[in-house]
């Protein structure tokens, strides 16, 4: 059910890889499909796959709640992003367009990072991992 | 002054919950579907991944709020939220599943506490039409120690979803009855089973 091939699959390990050496207070990134599965996950901690899943279907949550709420808002467009500002922690997803599929790239960082910068980071990522999927 | 109410309906993946709270909701439901990528595990387009959320005004002018949980267990972080505030819950099985059972414990299991007070209907989809099938599922409830009613239904009928309601409602007034009177509460005795033809 992975719809990545291994090829695609270690092309974007090695970009979340890098993300994480070049920023530090990222704590986990991963790539996930909209209804919660992590596909290709990185980080700075102690690798805890647990908290991956969960983060993965969390970040699937988030991100439907907050294309429903801008639906019903009047939104005609898709979802971009979706910030979140914690007193200790910051976390930014953004779509990917997969071409056949969309993914939600999904980054939790330490407040040592602006939440715009980490916003940009993401977007940054996912522009690359886009073309990764679609090349 | 009308009130306003919480109910939530549970079950697992493709048990119908979207369908039920879709059949009677008076405005267009909220809903957080997405593409179901694990169409091995369920033949589905669309999965629920947050909730969804319907309406419906009661003749009296009460307004029952209608949430339904995601399905899958990975999505369990969002159930406690969801159930926080509820006044009742309509959970739905799918007697079609390999294992309904097994997928029914993981309900029973999350939400025993709300179950428990009796604040709850079962209804069953896709039930076999030999006799004593919803007998079975009474019982797994009372392995369980709930007592609630249970109802063959089929969710994409409007008629069906209203007739839980109506069950849940006099479930939840029998309850506040023997609460007000001080008497212990009878909903054990208030327990249906059968057909939904038999119990309305």
């Amino acid at each position: 059910m992975n719809p990545l091939s291994k090829i695609q699959a270690t092309a974007l390990q090695l970009k979340l890889n890098t993300c994480c050496m070049e920023v530090p207070a990222i704590r986990l990134i991963l790539l996930a499909t909209v209804d919660g599965f992590q596909l290709v996950t990185a980080g700075n901690r102690r690798k805890d796959n647990d908290l991956a899943e969960k983060f993965a279907a969390i970040a699937s949550s988030m991100s439907a709640l907050a294309e429903a709420a801008g639906k019903e808002l009047g939104s005609k467009k898709n979802l971009e992003s979706v910030a979140l500002d914690l007193v200790d922690l910051r976390v930014a997803l953004r779509m990917v367009d997969g071409g056949k599929q969309q993914f939600v790239l999904a980054a939790a960082a330490d407040k040592k990072i602006e939440l715009q910068a980490l916003v940009k980071i993401v977007h940054d990522n996912a522009f690359l991992l886009e073309e990764a999927l679609q090349g | 002054m009308p009130q306003e109410y919480k109910l939530l309906f549970a079950g697992g993946m493709g048990v119908g919950k979207t369908t039920a709270i879709s059949a009677i909701s008076e405005i267009p439901p909220v809903s957080t579907d997405v593409a179901n990528s694990d169409r091995e595990a369920f033949d589905k387009a669309l999965t629920t991944v947050t909730l969804d959320y319907g309406r419906i005004t009661l003749p009296s002018g009460d307004r029952l709020r209608l949430y339904g949980i995601p399905g899958q267990n990975r999505f369990s972080f969002m159930w406690g939220m969801l159930e926080q505030g509820a006044m009742g819950m309509v959970l739905l099985a799918d007697a079609s599943r390999p294992d309904p059972f097994a997928e029914l414990d993981i309900f029973l299991k999350a939400f025993g506490r709300l179950l428990r007070t009796g604040r709850a209907v079962l209804g069953v989809g896709r039930l076999p039409s030999q006799r004593g099938e919803l007998d079975k599922y009474v019982m797994r409830l009372a392995r369980r120690k709930i007592k609630i009613p249970v109802f063959s239904v089929d969710v994409r009928e409007k008629k069906d979803v209203l007739l839980l309601l109506d069950a849940l409602f006099t479930q939840i007034e029998v309850i506040e009855e023997d609460y007000r009177s001080g008497a212990p509460s009878e909903k054990t005795d208030k327990t249906h089973s059968g057909t939904n033809e038999s119990t309305v």
